[in-house]
C-alpha cells in the first residue's frame, strides 16, 4: 500500500496515511497526486509564503521501480515567484528513496519554531534540529547532515542560504545539480524553517508480475540504446540543444535583442567544454543515459572548480543571453548558483535584465555597488549569486518578486523584464517563430515552459505522415503554420503531465526526438508493476485530469485567458536575420487560443467547463479524501 | 601467480572510474533474486562518493585469496576450484556477519531482514551487467591486465580520498 506523510511543522506532529488505490489510478503518483494534494489542502488566495501553505513533495509512480528512466520526483507548491500554481521536477536519487521509505507523496505544513531538517528512516519521520546546518550552503549541508546521521547513503534535498531569506527564485537542492529549480520552491522551504529533508528507504516496492517487468524494462532499455539521440545524449549531454537552437534562431541573445549569437563560435562551442572541462558521465537513479557531466576547470582565474551538470541552460542563460562567451565564467556562475540553491534558469534572466537596463543607462553603478553590469561581465556574473545568497544590495533588490524589483529600480526599467501572462520570467528560447510550442509553453500552468508544453518535433522537419502518426491526427509540420498546432501543444502538454506523473525523464519520451517513447511504452511498465490493465485511452485521460486539476488551482485564484498570454515582445516582429519580420499576429494567436480550449473542453475565457469536469471526474473537488 | 585455468575463468570485474551511478544493477538484482524492487536487497550496492563525483559498485570481485573464507566459523563460504567463485550454502550460513566485517570490498551485504546476502552471479548468468551501460561492470575472463586497470580506478580513488582527508 501506497502511503502519505502529513508533517505538520508548527506542532511537530507526523501522521501517515495509506492512498486508496483508486486515487492513484485517477492521478498517478509524482505532479498527479502532488497537484491533487495542493488542491485539496489549500484555499482560495493562501500568501505562497504562509505556513498553511504546503510543501508536497511526490515520487513518481514508477520512480524507484526496475523501470528506465522513471526515478524523477516531483515538488508541488503554491509558487512563491508567482503566486500561482507552482512545481518542480528534480531528480538524482531522492524520489526512489522516498518510495523506498514508503512514501509514495510528503506533505509538510506550518512552520518551525527553528530552524528544523526532516529525518525520514522508513516509518520513522523525526524533526531534528538544523540550528548548525542554517547558513550553510547546500554541498555543506548535505555533508553536515551525513556526519550527523554517520550515513553518506542518505539521500538529501536541501536549501541554502537563498532559500533562508527566501529568495523568490530559490530553488531546492539534491545531490550536486539535481534541483527543483523554477517557481521559487526553496523560498517555501526556507519559508517553513526547513533546511533540509533527509531519507534512508529500504521497503520493497512490490511487483505484480516481474518476469514481465525484467522483459520490458530489458527490451525498452535495448531499444532505447541502439538510437542516435542516445548516443549523442549520453556524450554531449543537452548542451548541443543550445547549438542547434543557435543556428535555427530559437534562442535569445542580451534580452531580446537579438536571437542569433555567432559570437559563441570557437568559444562556446559544446566540444570546448568536453575537452577542456568534462571529466566523466554522471547519471539520475536507474537511467541508463547518463546525461550529466562532471567538470573541473584545470587553469585560469577559476582553477579548482568542480561540479556538475551544465545542461543548455548554462551556455543558453549563462552565455547568449547575458552576452558571455567563456565557458569557465559560465561555470564559475553556475556552480554558485547550485552551491546556494539559486535556481540557474531565472538567475540568468535577471542577470541580462540588470545588464540590460544598465546599459540603457536606467541604472548605474550606485544601485549595483559599484559592479560592472555591462553585457557580458565576468564580475557581475560571479559576484551576483553572492549578494543574491546573502540578500545585500542588488541582489536583495531582484530577490524578492519582479514587481518589488521594478518598484525599486523604477517603472521604466519593466519594460524590458520579459514575463509571460502568469507573471514568471520568460525563458531565453524565441518562442514567436513557432506555433505549438508558443502555445504549449504559455499555456502551461506554472507559467512559460519548455518542460510542459515545448514542441521540440515541431520544427525537427519530419515528414508529415511520420508526424501524424506520432501525434495520431493530421498534423502539418511547417513550424510557421498555424494549422492543426493546437492538438499538437495539447498532446504535448499531455505527455509531459505523463511522464511526470510516472517520474519519466523527458529525454526519453517523445518530447526530446520522434523515435523515443510515446504513450505505449510507459503504458506496458505501468501495467506489469500494478496489474491495473490500464488502457492507453486511461492514460491519456489521466493526464488531462491532472493539466484540469493544476488549471483547477489557477482559476480557484480568479485566473482567466489573460493570463495564457505571451510576453509583448512575442508580438513584435523580429528585426534581423533570416526570421526577419516574424511573429505572432494577434489575431491568429486568439484563434490558436480558441481551438486550444475547445479541445481542452474550456470555455473562451479559458476556464474548464463543468462537462469537461465532469467527464474528468474532478466535479467533486476538493473531495479531500487524502 | 595466474595460473592457466584462473585466466581461463570468467568473474565480475569493476572500473568504479566509469561507473555513472545509475543503480539499475541493484534494481534488476533485487527483482530478478527477490521478485520486488529493492535496492536494500541487492546483492550489488552503489556506494556513492558524491562531492568526489565518484560512484563505487560494491560486488563480490571472488578475490584469488578471499577473507571472508576464513572468517565464517562455520564453514559456509568456499572457493570452487572449477569456476574460482566464492560460494555461499545460503541453507547453512546462520547470519553471523563475520564475512562482512572482513571484505575489504564491502562486497557482502546485510539485508533488511537481517540476511547475509552475496552475489553468486546468477550461476554464470549475472543480470546486472546486461543493464550496465558504461560497462562498468563486466563478467568477462580473469586476465592480469584487466584485473589489474580495474584495481588501479579503485585504488586511486580510495588513496585519493585518503590523502585529501
Amino acid at each position: 500500500m501506497r502511503q502519505v506523510a502529513y508533517v505538520d511543522l508548527t506542532n511537530r506532529k507526523v501522521t501517515i496515511k495509506p492512498i486508496p488505490e483508486d486515487l492513484l489510478r485517477k492521478f498517478l503518483g509524482g505532479r498527479g497526486i502532488g497537484s491533487y494534494l495542493l488542491y485539496n489542502h489549500t484555499t482560495k488566495g493562501i500568501h505562497p509564503l504562509s505556513p498553511e501553505n504546503p510543501l508536497i513533495f511526490s515520487p513518481g509512480l514508477m520512480t524507484g521501480q526496475f523501470a528506465n528512466a522513471m526515478g524523477r520526483c516531483h515538488v508541488n507548491g503554491k509558487s512563491p515567484d508567482t503566486g500561482k500554481y507552482g512545481d518542480s521536477n528534480i531528480g538524482g536519487a531522492f524520489g526512489a528513496e522516498l518510495m523506498y521509505a514508503g512514501l509514495q507523496a510528503l506533505v509538510i505544513t506550518g512552520k518551525a519554531a527553528k530552524p528544523t531538517y526532516l529525518f525520514i528512516d522508513n516509518d520513522k519521520i523525526q524533526l531534528r534540529d538544523a540550528s548548525k546546518l542554517w547558513g550553510k550552503d547546500t554541498f555543506q549541508t548535505q555533508l553536515g547532515v551525513w556526519d550527523e546521521l554517520q550515513d553518506p547513503d542518505v539521500k538529501v534535498a536541501c536549501i541554502g542560504e537563498a532559500g533562508e531569506h527566501q529568495v523568490g527564485f530559490a530553488c531546492i537542492l539534491h545531490q550536486l545539480k539535481r534541483s527543483a529549480g523554477r517557481t521559487g520552491q526553496g523560498a517555501l522551504m526556507g519559508s517553513k524553517n526547513l533546511k533540509a529533508v533527509a531519507v534512508r528507504g529500504s521497503q520493497s516496492l512490490p511487483v505484480k508480475d516481474p518476469q514481465k517487468l525484467l522483459e520490458i524494462t530489458r527490451r525498452q532499455y535495448e531499444y532505447i540504446r541502439r538510437t542516435k539521440i542516445f548516443e549523442i545524449t549520453k556524450r554531449w549531454s543537452n548542451l548541443f540543444a543550445w547549438v542547434v537552437n543557435n543556428e535555427r534562431e530559437g534562442i535569445v541573445v542580451r534580452n531580446h535583442r537579438a536571437n542569433f549569437y555567432p559570437e559563441g563560435y570557437g568559444h562556446l562551442d559544446v566540444d570546448i567544454f568536453l575537452d577542456k572541462y568534462s571529466e566523466k558521465m554522471l547519471a539520475c537513479q536507474q537511467c541508463a543515459m547518463h546525461c550529466e557531466h562532471r567538470y573541473e576547470v584545470k587553469e585560469g582565474p577559476y582553477k579548482g572548480l568542480k561540479g556538475e551538470g551544465p545542461e543548455w541552460i548554462a551556455p543558453l542563460h549563462f552565455g547568449a543571453l547575458v552576452g558571455n562567451i567563456h565557458w569557465d565564467v559560465i561555470l564559475a556562475s553556475f556552480e554558485k548558483t547550485n552551491r546556494f540553491g539559486i535556481d540557474a534558469s531565472t538567475f540568468g534572466l535577471y542577470l541580462a535584465w540588470l545588464m540590460d537596463i544598465y546599459d540603457r543607462g536606467l541604472i548605474g553603478k550606485e544601485q549595483t555597488g559599484g559592479i560592472d553590469f555591462n553585457f557580458g561581465s565576468a564580475e557581475a556574473m560571479v559576484k551576483l549569486p553572492e549578494l543574491i545568497n546573502k540578500d545585500e544590495g542588488i541582489g536583495k533588490v531582484i530577490s524578492h518578486g519582479a514587481d518589488e524589483a521594478i518598484r525599486q529600480l523604477g517603472d521604466k526599467t519593466g519594460e524590458f523584464l520579459y514575463r509571460c501572462g502568469r507573471g514568471l520570467t520568460q525563458e531565453a528560447v524565441n518562442d514567436r517563430i513557432l506555433r505549438a510550442t508558443c502555445l504549449g509553453d504559455q499555456t502551461s500552468n506554472r507559467g512559460n515552459d519548455h518542460l510542459r508544453g515545448r514542441c521540440n518535433l515541431e520544427f525537427m522537419g519530419l515528414p508529415a505522415e511520420v508526424l501524424s502518426k506520432i501525434i495520431g491526427r493530421p498534423t502539418n509540420p511547417d513550424p510557421y503554420a498555424w494549422d492543426t498546432k493546437a492538438f499538437f501543444a495539447m498532446w504535448q502538454q499531455n505527455l509531459n503531465t505523463m511522464s511526470d506523473c510516472l517520474g519519466l525523464c523527458k529525454f526519453w519520451t517523445q518530447w526530446f526526438a520522434p523515435d523515443l517513447f510515446g504513450f505505449e511504452q510507459p503504458l506496458e511498465v505501468i501495467n506489469a508493476v500494478t496489474g491495473w490493465n490500464m488502457t492507453k485511452d486511461e492514460l491519456w485521460e489521466a493526464s488531462e485530469r491532472v493539466w484540469n486539476m493544476e488549471k483547477m488551482f489557477n482559476v480557484r485564484d480568479g485566473e482567466d485567458r489573460r493570463h495564457d498570454t505571451p510576453p509583448k515582445i512575442f508580438f513584435e516582429p523580429i528585426k534581423e536575420g533570416a526570421r526577419k519580420g516574424l511573429c505572432l499576429e494577434p489575431d491568429k494567436w486568439n484563434a490558436l487560443l480558441d481551438e486550444y480550449y475547445d479541445l481542452r473542453g474550456w470555455d473562451r475565457n479559458g476556464i474548464p467547463k463543468p462537462e469537461t469536469l465532469k467527464r474528468l471526474k474532478l466535479d467533486k473537488e476538493p473531495s479531500h479524501i487524502i | 601467480m595466474t595460473t592457466q585455468t584462473q585466466t581461463a575463468q570468467k568473474n565480475m570485474l569493476v572500473n568504479a572510474n566509469i561507473c555513472t551511478g545509475c543503480r539499475l544493477c541493484e534494481l534488476i538484482c533485487s527483482l530478478y533474486k527477490e521478485k520486488e524492487t529493492n535496492p536494500a536487497k541487492a546483492r550489488i550496492h552503489n556506494e556513492f562518493y558524491l562531492m568526489e563525483g565518484m560512484r563505487v559498485p560494491r560486488v563480490c570481485i571472488n578475490c584469488t585469496d578471499p577473507k571472508c573464507i576464513p572468517a565464517c566459523p562455520i564453514d559456509a563460504l568456499k572457493k570452487d576450484k572449477a569456476t574460482g567463485w566464492v560460494v555461499m550454502d545460503t541453507k547453512l550460513c546462520n547470519d553471523c556477519q563475520m564475512c562482512i566485517g572482513a571484505c575489504p570490498y564491502g562486497a557482502i551485504r546485510l539485508a533488511p531482514d537481517n540476511d547475509v546476502i552475496k552475489c553468486d552471479l546468477c550461476g554464470g548468468d549475472p543480470q546486472c551487467v546486461t543493464m550496465c551501460e558504461t560497462q562498468a561492470i563486466k563478467f568477462d575472463s580473469r586476465q592480469p591486465q584487466k584485473i589489474t586497470l580495474a584495481r588501479q580506478g579503485m585504488k586511486s580513488f580510495l588513496d585519493k580520498e585518503i590523502t585529501e582527508k
